[in-house]
């Protein structure tokens, strides 16, 4: 066991603050949009602060960590295409200024306003089940992290990731955006510090000529090439690229940190500047996993060599410290998406199937039962699923699933008259056909015929959902313009 | 060391840089920010 006294100090004291102060800010929840987007009162350090802890959990290191180590340097692009995509969505304020103008909580709840009740139905069910297949394997990940650092058994680790999750479920149920804003500020102080430390006892312990080497002998030019990398490829680029983009600016955990904001123009800033960080949030894992494959050598189970060698190299003291980082980024990731997918659920699925809305209270209530409910679901799932491919290549196709028919429906709506809901229903459809098929199909990829089996490729499956997406809302739409005329926002609507 | 890995390092160390940079930047005024979100709640709570 690496874990001493110090380390668990600093651990159990770390997640009861976290508890309280995650319970203490139930105070100030007084309505519905202060429980789902902390009365739209934030401002942009702040935003920046609750972005980056979101979109940073144990996961997203274990799955850059596992790219590292597989592919070396090559995998380094995917920080480069995230940091450009965020950035630029940022900067133009592509989707997320309009979305905040309009003043709503969740994405589907554009689908009403510029198609129908009923795509916002279909939006929603869509969002719901890629999110929360998206999240399903967050547990399992971080399983494997805290197993190999701590250095415990896998069974004793299930016991502290149900009593986390617990934790987690807990403050997210009874205070909504309000408890996730306040204790991701205090998870980003915590996370970026111990990222410092590994950074700092990884660079200690490795040095950078025997990464090098490491890499070029194991890997070859594919390890510093993404172009070579059968892994990767043009296809992959282009892929990760759209969907950096579509993600930028409708991944409902991410964009919810937008429609928080105090401005359209606070919530450009903080996507400014949030992408910016996203070079380092991919590089410097996947920099850990690259130290992994020099100081191990290849051949170990690939997702648990990065945090093989945090256990190895992170003094006793630090760990504790480094662990807690980890907790934290874990615990604000939990707490936004299980908001993001309850409130979806909540209000875009079971409000939608009413013709009106619920009250405030009714949907808050069964925001907070289904975010109960999503809870359990992560552990059976997370326990059980085996994932194709990486972990990183999962969760995007998984993303992609909603992502691509948002990006359809959302961009056309916002900058194309002549968008309509039977395109809309064809995007959100079309867009879901590939990754689905994908997740399926890729489980017998050996029983398929030869003119199929494109579809297990991930990046194929990836970057078609978004092509067929878009044809799916042009052919659609121009198809359809005489029996269903577009329907566009009404001036008090506009933004 | 190769060309390429320099060329990826040089890129890890600038990326590196810039998240911890921002992270310290956000963490100070960042408790600024949290004081303004509580305090402004605080008060419309305690409003009739």
């Amino acid at each position: 066991m690496n874990f001493g006294a110090v380390d668990w100090i600093l651990t159990v004291a770390y997640l009861l603050a976290s508890v309280a102060l995650g319970i203490w800010a139930k105070r100030y929840v007084e309505n519905l949009a202060g429980y789902m987007v902390a009365g739209r009162k934030v401002k942009v350090s702040l935003g920046i602060a609750t972005f980056v802890a979101t979109e940073l959990g144990t996961v997203t290191y274990v799955y850059y960590g596992e790219l590292g180590y597989v592919a070396g340097f090559s995998g380094f692009i995917i920080g480069i295409l995230a940091m450009v995509a965020y950035a630029v969505v940022g900067r133009t304020g592509f989707i997320i200024e309009n979305l905040r103008r309009l003043r709503v909580m969740t994405i589907p709840e554009y689908y009403e306003l510029r198609y129908s009740r009923r795509v916002r139905l279909l939006g929603g069910i869509i969002l719901f089940l890629g999110g929360v297949l998206n999240m399903g394997i967050f547990l399992k990940f971080d399983g494997i992290f805290l197993s190999e650092v701590m250095g415990f058994g896998p069974g004793a680790l299930a016991i502290i990731m149900t009593v986390m999750l617990l934790i987690v479920v807990s403050y997210t149920v009874l205070g909504g955006m309000f408890s996730i804003v306040i204790t991701d500020f205090m998870q980003f102080v915590v996370l970026a510090f111990g990222m410092l430390v590994a950074t700092i006892a990884v660079l200690w312990r490795v040095d950078l000529t025997s990464i090098s080497t490491a890499v070029s002998t194991t890997l070859g030019a594919s390890g510093v090439d993404p172009f070579a990398n059968p892994r990767f490829g043009w296809t992959f680029v282009l892929w990760i690229f759209v969907s950096s983009v579509a993600a930028g600016a409708l991944w409902q955990p991410g964009t919810s940190k937008a429609l928080a904001s105090e401005s359209p123009e606070v919530a450009k800033k903080m996507f400014f500047w949030t992408g910016l960080t996203f070079a380092g949030r991919a590089m410097i894992p996947m920099f850990w996993g690259v130290a992994a494959l020099a100081f191990f050598g290849p051949g170990l189970t690939s997702a648990a060599a990065m945090p093989k060698l945090l256990g190895a190299v992170v003094p006793p003291g630090f760990l504790g410290l480094l662990v807690a980082g980890m907790l934290a980024a874990s615990m604000s990731t939990y707490s936004a998406y299980l908001l993001a997918w309850s409130s979806v659920l909540a209000r875009d699925v079971i409000g939608c199937t009413r013709p009106r809305d619920f009250s405030e209270s009714t949907t808050v209530a069964i925001t907070r039962f289904v975010a109960g409910v999503i809870g359990v679901f992560l552990l059976v799932f997370g326990l059980w699923y085996q994932i194709p491919d990486t972990a990183f290549q999962y969760l995007y196709v998984t993303g992609a699933m909603y992502t691509s028919g948002a990006l359809g429906c959302v961009a056309a709506g916002m900058y194309w008259r002549k968008a309509n809901k039977i395109g809309a229903y064809a995007s959100l459809i079309m867009g879901a056909v590939a990754p689905a098929g994908f997740l399926v199909l890729e489980k017998s990829r050996d029983a398929l015929p030869a003119w199929l089996t494109f579809i297990s490729d991930v990046n194929i499956a990836g970057i078609l959902s978004f092509f067929l997406a878009a044809l799916g809302m042009i052919v659609g739409s121009l198809a359809s313009q005489r029996t269903s005329p577009p329907k566009h926002l009404t001036t008090a609507e506009q933004p | 060391m190769t060309a390429g890995a320099l060329f990826w390092l040089i890129l890890f160390g600038i990326a590196a840089l810039v998240f911890f940079g921002i992270a310290l930047v956000v963490t100070i005024r960042g408790v600024g920010d949290l004081r303004d979100l509580l305090s402004s709640s605080e008060h419309r709570v305690k409003e009739p």
